[in-house]
């Protein structure tokens, strides 16, 4: 067999429409990075102000975010006290009934630890005079 | 106790529409006072002395049936009574944490209240202001 016979016999149509596909598919490859070239200098050029952008952002997001209060032992301990006495007291409570009950059970500065998870929002106002857990 | 610089007026919520001219009147008569955790700055049923206005504190005002609000914010007023006469305290302020708090002695209040009507207008309506937030607080209702 010859010619174009040879070449069906031996799956040569595959082999060239496969060859074609590649080249064809470099080619274009090539042309569109070439195309976009211009681009990647440009980044290159700007590479400093693109990474300060990159960074502010970061510190933006990182200053959103809720920040994590990390409560001392001493404070968490207290919490816990505090959460006894509210149990007997009511809930929603009286701040001073509680400042004077913590007091009495000689709970280490309860004005200050109150403070603390007033300012926390641990302990919220129920907008009638009286307190109450948040969670 | 010094009097206050205009600089730390004019960096507090209460005294801010008031006009540098103000701010001079009322610097002399404003002292500014620390107290420590613990210590009672006005007590129910007293004679109202002094008007407190927090700079760097914390305080909790207790009223009748165990009610109270706190105060954390610069510019919080504590000993509204003060400026009227004769008067009592209606609440016990007691501060939750150390800190400065800026004072104006009851009668220097009333005396400017009575001397100088456009100024002691403005301050009248700012304590008046402050009363109507809290009254339901401090009168149990």
């Amino acid at each position: 067999m010859t010619g174009l016979e040879n070449i069906s016999a031996h799956n040569g149509w595959a082999i060239v429409c496969v060859g074609v596909s590649i080249v064809v598919s470099g080619l274009a490859t090539l042309s569109f990075a070439i195309a976009q070239l211009h681009k990647l200098l440009g980044l290159w050029d700007n590479r400093r102000n693109l990474f300060q952008k990159f960074k502010n952002r970061k510190e933006n997001m990182e200053s959103q975010e809720t920040p994590v209060l990390e409560l001392s032992l001493d404070v968490q301990e207290n919490i816990r006290n505090f959460k006894l006495l509210t149990a007997k007291i009511g809930d929603p409570f009286s701040l001073p009934k509680l400042i004077e009950y913590s007091e009495k059970c000689g709970l280490k500065s309860p004005l200050s630890t109150i403070n603390t998870l007033l300012t926390a929002k641990v302990i919220v106002p129920d907008g009638n005079g009286y307190f109450k857990w948040f969670n | 106790m010094m009097p206050t610089e205009i600089e730390i007026l004019n960096s507090v919520s209460f005294f801010q529409d008031l006009s540098t001219n103000e701010l001079e009147i009322l610097s002399p008569i404003i002292h500014r006072v620390k107290v420590h955790e613990g210590e009672i700055l006005t007590r129910r049923g007293m004679p109202a002395s002094a008007l407190y206005i927090n700079l760097t504190g914390n305080a909790m005002v207790s009223y009748k049936e165990d009610r109270a609000v706190t105060l954390h914010e610069k510019g919080d007023v504590t000993g509204l009574s003060a400026g009227v006469v004769p008067s009592v305290y209606k609440g016990t302020a007691v501060a939750l944490t150390d800190g400065e708090w800026l004072s104006i002695a009851g009668h220097d209040l009333v005396e400017l209240i009575q001397g100088n009507n456009a100024l002691g207008e403005k301050i009248l309506k700012k304590i008046g202001a402050v009363s109507r937030e809290r009254a339901q607080i401090m009168d149990g209702e």
